[in-house]
This record gives structure tokens, sequence and C-alpha cells, in this order.
């Protein structure tokens, strides 16, 4: 056999079969190694710098979403996929804490189960928790969910492997929320939105507000009030009235203040036939100029992460106003400064046709030309 | 980081310009920053891995280590190079390194099992599928394990992934003419390990 024969067969035999695999994570499997690097960077936080250090980063960690804000409400829906079983889901999520407090409405009085790191419902069952007093959990079955990393009950992040979850969550002292579902990584920037997620992907509908999701190709889509994103077609849709209902009926559960009070397990869920907009919610005050300063001040540190939640905040806040006017043109800056051109278009197209500072108008089109002009070798814009 | 012929080098650079960003933030001591890039590359980090070690159980653990050493060595990261080819020559560095260790451990290293194996086979295959895959794929990975770190290594990078020499000899942190020699080398030791070991499915 000479040299090309040979590689011929090693390339039929070996190298081929083994070119055709493709390693894949599972979204559960992915939320756990991610949970377990955390931990072992904390861990190492600790050990460099003392626990004094380790106070530090958490304390930088949860202040981090300062400017998160409102009230969220999620929900995700999992198509048929069924849990494997009781035994196996109650296998604990390492190096988090357990923080999903069983809740009951008040009257009743079962004994109070331990916190534990993950939630599972039956075929037809509701369960609810809590974690901490700002997030409040319906968990509708067959499926689970798992808290797979946390910094303190303010910075939460989510896996849901089954199932439709819906979830309140107050973020108006600060902190994120961060639910992953299949195919979609979605998290709170200050508002109340919906997550459904089903057999061929997730699809978010937003509520009130504005939410900010990662599809699995790294995609980021901004999905604003009345809208509902689709993973599967990635698309934007409007909401449908079936979700505005589901969550009306998760608000309206809720009778007393989140609490941990004995586990709840009820009947079949249905979903009632309700009006399709959302209660309506007073929006605390908050010193959107003061927020603004704060932005600047973010970007100037590069700390891009922070200046935009609190840009896309001031966005939300001030929708027709000149401060959100303004905070949609650094988002669009910030976007252009990462070289992702449809973010930037994105936030450029939630700007109002007609601008509440006409002031801002030559910087709209400024950006607008960077945008369309980017990669595509014309000239510059102009100032 | 594992190349995707379909990527239009647009996003390729805008994704590296992103890293970069992240990479400066972390290094400042953001966290969240290094989440997100641990967070980008959770994926190619598992898939390199997997193709050099197999789906071997110590997997998860490999994984940690490796983010743990970016993390380590991040203040270090100078940019010169692309912060994925500053992540993947980590990644091989560990896996040559657990490569090394298994090879001296011969005879006490645990065969694969079938639920590692599984991770490998498509969703929808049969049992009957499934069986025979494992086999297969038992079969394949017997067959690497015969050749040394090094050289598995660049066949993995080469034959395997397709990348260039001189792709391969940055990450394995070798001349590309050596690179070449230990895949011609690997093809040679594979090529007659074939001979000793026919197919199963060829009796």
């Amino acid at each position: 056999m000479n040299g090309r024969e040979r590689d011929a067969r090693v390339e039929a035999e070996i190298a081929a079969p083994l070119r055709a695999l493709s390693p894949t994570l599972d979204e559960l499997h992915r939320a756990r190694l991610e949970s377990a690097i955390e931990a072992t960077l904390q861990r190492e936080d600790e050990a460099a710098v003392g626990v004094g250090g380790g106070r530090r980063w958490r304390l930088w960690i949860s202040t981090a979403g300062i400017v998160a804000a409102a009230m969220a409400v999620v929900i995700v829906f999992r198509g048929p996929r069924t849990p494997t079983s009781r035994a196996d889901l109650r296998a604990p999520v390492h190096g988090v804490p357990a923080l999903l407090a069983p809740y009951h409405a008040a009257g009743e009085g079962a004994p109070t189960p331990a916190p534990s790191t993950s939630l599972l419902a039956l075929a037809g069952e509701r369960v609810r928790a809590t974690i901490g007093s700002r997030v409040r959990l319906t968990l509708v079955g067959p499926g689970r969910v798992a808290v797979v990393s946390s910094a303190g009950a303010a910075d939460v992040e989510l896996a849901l492997d089954g199932g439709r979850l819906l979830v309140d969550y107050d973020g108006h002292a600060g902190g994120t929320l961060r639910v992953r579902s299949p195919g979609a990584v979605t998290t709170v920037v200050g508002t109340l939105f919906a997550v459904e997620a089903g057999p061929s992907g997730s699809r978010v509908a937003v509520a009130r507000g504005r939410v900010r999701t990662e599809d699995g190709a790294g995609r980021v889509w901004q999905v604003a009030a009345g809208d509902s994103w689709d993973g599967a077609e990635g698309r934007l849709s409007p909401i449908s009235d079936e979700l505005a209902a589901a969550l009306v009926r998760h608000e309206a559960g809720w009778t007393a203040p989140a609490d941990p009070l004995p586990a709840a397990r009820e009947g079949p869920a249905q979903v009632a036939a309700g009006p399709s907009a959302p209660p309506a919610r007073v929006r605390p005050d908050v010193d959107l100029e003061a927020l603004y300063i704060k932005a600047e001040s973010a970007m100037r540190g590069h700390a891009v992460a922070k200046a935009r939640r609190a840009l896309e905040t001031i966005a939300d806040r001030d929708r027709r106003g000149p401060l959100g006017e303004a905070a949609l043109l650094d988002l669009a800056r910030l976007a252009l400064a990462e070289g992702d051109r449809d973010e930037a278009r994105r936030a450029l197209a939630r700007l109002p046709g007609r601008l509440a500072d006409p002031a801002l108008g030559e910087t709209a089109e400024h950006l607008r030309c960077r945008v369309e002009r980017s990669g595509e070798g014309s000239g510059p814009c102009g100032p | 980081m594992i190349r995707s012929s379909a990527s239009p080098r647009r996003s390729t650079a805008a994704a590296a310009a992103k890293d970069a960003n992240l990479v400066d933030a972390a290094a400042g001591g953001d966290r969240n920053a290094f989440a997100e890039l641990y967070r980008r590359h959770l994926d190619s980090v598992h898939a390199r891995l997997t193709r050099v070690i197999g789906p071997a159980s110590e997997r998860d653990d490999l994984v940690q280590q490796i983010f743990l050493d970016v993390y380590r060595a991040l203040r270090r990261f100078r940019g010169d190079a692309a912060f994925t080819t500053f992540l993947h020559r980590i990644v091989l560095n560990v896996a040559c390194e657990h490569l090394e260790r298994r090879r001296r451990a011969r005879g006490r290293s645990e065969p694969l099992e079938a639920r590692q194996l599984e991770t490998l086979i498509a969703p929808g295959a049969s049992p009957e599928q499934r069986a025979r895959q494992r086999q297969e794929l038992t079969r394949l990975f017997a067959l690497l394990e015969g050749l040394s770190p090094k050289r598995r290594a660049a066949f993995v990078l080469v034959a395997i992934e397709s990348l260039p020499l001189e792709e391969a000899a940055t990450l394995l942190d070798a001349r590309p003419a050596a690179i070449k020699q230990r895949v011609l080398d690997a093809r040679r030791e594979l090529a007659r390990a074939l001979d000793r070991a026919p197919k199963e499915d060829s009796r």
C-alpha cells in the first residue's frame, strides 16, 4: 500500500467518521458546567484575595445590575418533553445555594419543605416557589427548573429543562434575572415580559417594557412590548392572547406578599380566558438624570454591560423623552463599537419618528449612516 | 476556535472585537465580562476537548480547569493574537497533559462508558443504530488512544478539523513542518493499527 492509499484508508475509516461527530452540550449540562466554572472562579477569588476580596466581588456582582428595574414576569413554556424521574431531578446543582423556597397562599397548614436548588412539577401540576422577596415562580408541569447561579437572591440565573415557568421578578432595587431555555437566554433589563419555549426552540413575548434575548447563534434580540420573538423562525410577531392570559392568571394567583409559605401543588393548569393586556403596575420613580450620569461613567470605564443596562432602563422609562432618545443613540454607538450593526440598527429603529429633542436628529442620521455604510467600503459619514 | 467555513469574515471580526472588549474588561476585574467570555466559548472548548481526548468522563473537570487557567492567565494576555487562539492553546495544553497522564496510567484508566459515548450519537438514532455507533466509536477512540498526545492532537486538528498547518502549529506551539511530520506519523501508525484490527463489520 502506497502513501496515498494509506492516507485514503485512514481518512475513510477514521478521520471522516470522527469529523461527522458534533459534540454538543444540552441546556442543562451547559448550565451546570457554567455553574461549576463560576464556583471554581469564586473559590479562586477567595483564595487569591482572602475573604474580604470575595466579599468585594460579591458586592460588585450584586450592584452590577443596579439599574435593572421595575417588575418582570416571565412565562416559559416547554412542549412535550417530560422530565425523567423525580429522583433524577432531585440531584443538587453544585455551587449554588438552595434558593427556591416552596410557597403557598396563606392559610394552609402543611409543613414547610426545605428550600432547594431545583423545582419539579409533574404533568398537570402547578408548583410555586419564591427566591428571596423578589422572585415568584409558578412551574406548570411536566417540567423542572433549576437555579444554576446566583450572587444573592437579586442576581439569579435559572435553567428550564421542561414545562412552563411563570416568574414575577422585582428588579427595582437592582439585580438581574436570566432564564436559560432551549436555544435562548433571556435577560431581564427592567420590564414585564414573557418567554415561551417549545420543542422547536424558545419564544419570547413581552407584555410591558423590553427584554434582551440571545439566541443559540449568539444573535441578540431586543423584544419590545406587545411583540413576541420566535427562535425557530427568527422573527418578531404580536404577543399571543394565550400567553398574556396566562400571565394575568399567574399574577392573580399570588394573594399575599411573596413570603415563603408551605408548598403548593394544584390541579392541572388551565389558562383562563382573561384580558389580553396584563394589569398595569405603578413603576417606581428613578432619577433618570442620575442614572444617565452612571451610564456615562460606565461607558468611560468600558463597563459596557453596566452602561447598556442603565441605558436600556432610561430608554424604557423615558420612551418619548429626550433622555430616552439619547440613551438609544448611545446604545447604537455601543453596538457599533462592538461591530454589531444589527443591534445598532435595532436601537435606532426604536427612536420615534419625530424626536422630542430635534438637536439629536443630526446625531441619529450620522449613526444611521454609519450603520448602513460600515463594512461596505463606502466613504465615511459626515460629521 | 473550531472553524466554521459558513461564517462570514465580517462576523468573525465582530466576534473577535467583542472578545477583545470582554478581555479588556475581564482583565480589569470585571467578572461579568469573564462570565460572558466563557459562555461565548464554552461550546467550542467542549467540542474541541471532546475531539482530542474523546468523550472521557473527566471532560467537565478539564473544562473547568481550562477556564480557571484562562482566568489566571488573562492579565498576561497582551492581545498579540486573537483571544480564541490564546484560549485554544490552553485547551490543547490541558488536553495533551490529560492524554499524557492517561498514557502513564494505561491499564488503570477506565474504558469509555456507553453513557459517555451516547453524548456523541444523534438523538434520532434507533436502539440498534445506537449500539452499532457505540461500538464504532469505541473502536475509533481506541485507535486514537494508540497515538502519542502530540501526534493525536496534530491529527485531530489537521485531519479531522481540517485546520491549515500554520493554524495548527500556532495552537500547538510548534513549527508547521513539525506538525506535518506528526500528522504523517499519526497516519502511518493508524494505518498499521487498522491492519492489525480490522473493522468489526467487515468480518
